[in-house]
């Protein structure tokens, strides 16, 4: 519950080892990298990371949409002048397209669940309630 | 489900972790970078294309095994207040996303290595690849702290 205050901007940063790992995947045998390079790397990706979400959240925002989907990636890709990279993206999404539908089908399983729609969000609400006060009592212990 | 909670449970533990750095040991009996700067140089802007291919970035994608955690890229994501709630997948795409980036980072940077010769690259080459690119605009104030390349003459 209480990790949210513990973290710090440092540990905000993409894991090195994988970093590591990535770029020693695409580097051919005879090419070296230095420590400095490799640094300047992730922080680069940390910033596309960045560009990419504000983007894609701004795209979302304007479809009056709460959640970022994959599909305001894509837009965001094609607004920040990365089309290049559309052809893989979408070769991915559709590969993903099952990780898609099981989250459906997921949702489904829920709404068999034999309780009625009423009951339901009844259920829901109640969740809010709890969410709301639990943040309400941390905002208040701050 | 299964494979999506494989992504996301991918984390950095170091458990089958068997990189093999190929920087950290330099060969013992090749040349020193500047002895084989001095000799490549010449031989070696003949091939050296202006520009990265496309085919070039979707080669190196390919040979890319490793993939960032999806919760961590979701933290990253979200450490800006103004982002708000992502969709289960969207953290999974913004990865690969990533990757082609780091392929396309990573071969422009090759690319600025090769056309001083050398074999190892710098942030300055780093840095000079992003400023001779125009879809990195928006990363050049964040190499500006990174030395200039050095211009050959």
């Amino acid at each position: 519950m209480s990790e949210y205050s513990g973290s710090s901007s440092e540990d905000l940063s993409l894991p090195k080892a994988t970093v590591q790992k990535i770029i020693s995947e695409i580097l051919p045998k005879d090419i070296a990298i230095s420590k400095d390079a490799r640094e300047a790397i992730t922080e680069c990706s940390i910033e596309f990371i960045m560009i990419l979400s504000t983007q894609s959240n701004d795209i979302a925002e304007k479809e009056a949409k709460k959640t970022i989907a994959h599909e305001h990636v894509v837009k965001a890709l094609e607004e920040l002048d990365f089309h290049n990279y559309l052809e893989i993206i979408n070769k991915i999404i559709s590969e993903h397209k099952e990780l898609l539908k099981g989250k459906e089908k997921k949702n489904n399983k829920f709404q068999n669940s034999g309780l009625s729609e009423e009951e339901l969000l009844r259920q829901q609400e109640e969740l809010f309630k709890k969410s709301r006060d639990r943040l309400n009592s941390q905002v208040k212990t701050e | 489900m299964s494979n999506l909670s494989q992504l996301i449970n991918h984390d950095d533990d170091d458990k089958d972790y068997n990189y093999t750095p190929n920087t950290a040991t330099p060969s013992t009996t090749t040349t020193t970078p500047e002895n084989t700067n001095a000799t490549t140089a010449e031989s070696n802007t003949e091939d050296i294309p202006e520009t990265v291919s496309q085919e070039k970035i979707l080669e190196s994608f390919e040979k890319i095994k490793t993939h960032f955690p999806a919760a961590r890229i979701k933290k990253i994501m979200q450490s800006d207040e103004d982002i708000g709630k992502v969709a289960q997948a969207t953290p999974v795409i913004i990865g690969r996303a990533l990757e082609i980036f780091m392929a396309n980072l990573v071969e422009v940077s090759i690319l600025e290595a090769k056309k001083q010769g050398v074999k190892r690259i710098s942030a300055s080459h780093v840095r000079a690849a992003i400023e001779n690119t125009e879809q990195f605009d928006f990363l050049v104030e964040a190499v500006e702290k990174y030395p200039p390349l050095k211009k050959l003459d």
